[in-house]
């Protein structure tokens, strides 16, 4: 009974939707590492404080967001702020959540071209890109324990392996073989 | 023309990534370096390593890079809508129909099949960047380094880059 005045739906009209856009903006400008690190703020934002939806509209909305191609941060500033809002809701949304990192990257390209033989900037990123690599490492690794359980999963990601280093296998190719195999010999 | 060349290349990629902004390497390095030669393999490199210092998803941040490199800012834009479009479309599409879609068990299925490679993706991501991040000696030992501390403490993503970042700026050779 409560629960349904806490969560009112919000007025709609253009306030709204620069409500919106300001909300995504934030979240967008102070995520550092990409979608999965704004999931926590997404939600906070829009369930907690700003009560757009309910914490078990904001897991389905998840659930389309990671079901869907593309990046992550734009699909979850999609799928929730369309249920907000429709789809000028989703427009100011997904636009919100990008422009922050737009227009930091230009900074930093005008910058980066201007400044690549610069010995500390070749050194940094020199030092910078093995420390990637492991972080690259590790997310596939922990993507293997969170994922493959059973030996049609092994299969397929043994098989893309091999496919995708060993002889350049396109990945669109790839997740197309994957797709078919996953409609046609999963249970 | 160029510039209609970024949208339609970053379109594909958006449309065919799956299981996050790692796993669009292998596709990036296809298209972007190998087709198109926007960028070097070192490049992308570099860009991988300021997205983790940025705020931002990875691919935005790429695309951005590699649009305002070849074609200033109008390529980034271009590129930065491409990359968006697909799957804007797409989740609305999905959120109009959620309580179907989510029902089909071909879509489960599919998945089933699609995370699994994504899980290789990543893998080769992995293997394509040691081959310019590994060079030599220092690389490798900085390597060890950073998984260890990645793995045994709690030093954020960040901290652990701008070290590494600070022990390449005195190493370098």
């Amino acid at each position: 009974m409560q629960e349904e005045k806490i969560y009112d739906q919000p007025t709609p009209g253009k306030r709204l939707w620069w409500d919106i856009f300001l909300t995504f903006f934030k979240i967008g400008a102070f995520t550092i590492g990409g979608g999965y690190v704004m999931v926590p703020f997404i939600e906070k934002e829009i369930v907690e404080k700003k009560k757009w939806m309910k914490p078990e509209e904001f897991l389905d909305m998840l659930a389309i967001a990671q079901s869907a191609p593309g990046v992550l941060a734009t699909n979850i500033a999609v799928s929730s702020c369309y249920q907000i809002a429709g789809i000028p809701g989703a427009v100011f949304g997904a636009l919100g959540a990008a422009l922050p990192s737009f227009m930091i990257i230009i900074i930093i390209a005008m910058f980066l071209l201007n400044f690549q033989d610069n010995r500390y900037v070749a050194g940094f990123f020199y030092g910078a890109a093995p420390a990637v690599t492991m972080l690259l490492f590790l997310a596939a690794i922990n993507m293997v324990k969170g994922v493959v359980k059973e030996r049609a999963g092994m299969f397929v990601l043994v098989l893309g392996l091999l496919g995708l280093i060993g002889f350049g296998v396109h990945p669109i190719l790839a997740i197309l073989i994957a797709v078919v195999f996953g409609a046609f010999f999963y249970k | 023309m160029e510039i209609l060349e970024l949208f339609i290349t970053f379109f594909k990629i958006g449309l065919f990534s799956f299981g996050g902004g790692y796993a669009m390497i292998p596709l990036m390095e296809k298209e972007v370096i190998n087709i198109h030669h926007w960028l070097s393999l070192s490049e992308m490199v570099d860009v991988i390593t300021i997205s983790q210092m940025t705020p931002g998803p990875i691919a935005i941040n790429l695309a951005t890079f590699v649009g305002f490199k070849t074609a200033g800012f109008g390529g980034a834009l271009c590129a930065t809508l491409g990359v968006m479009l697909p799957s804007f479309v797409i989740v609305l599409f999905i959120a109009r129909s959620y309580e179907k879609f989510k029902e089909l068990d071909v879509v489960r299925r599919v998945f089933q099949g699609i995370r699994p490679m994504a899980v290789a993706l990543v893998g080769s991501a992995t293997f394509l960047v040691a081959q310019t991040s590994l060079i030599d000696v220092n690389t490798i030992l900085i390597a060890l380094g950073s998984l260890l501390v990645l793995k045994f403490t709690k030093i954020s993503l960040m901290g652990v880059i701008i070290i590494a970042g600070v022990f390449g700026i005195i190493l370098y050779p």
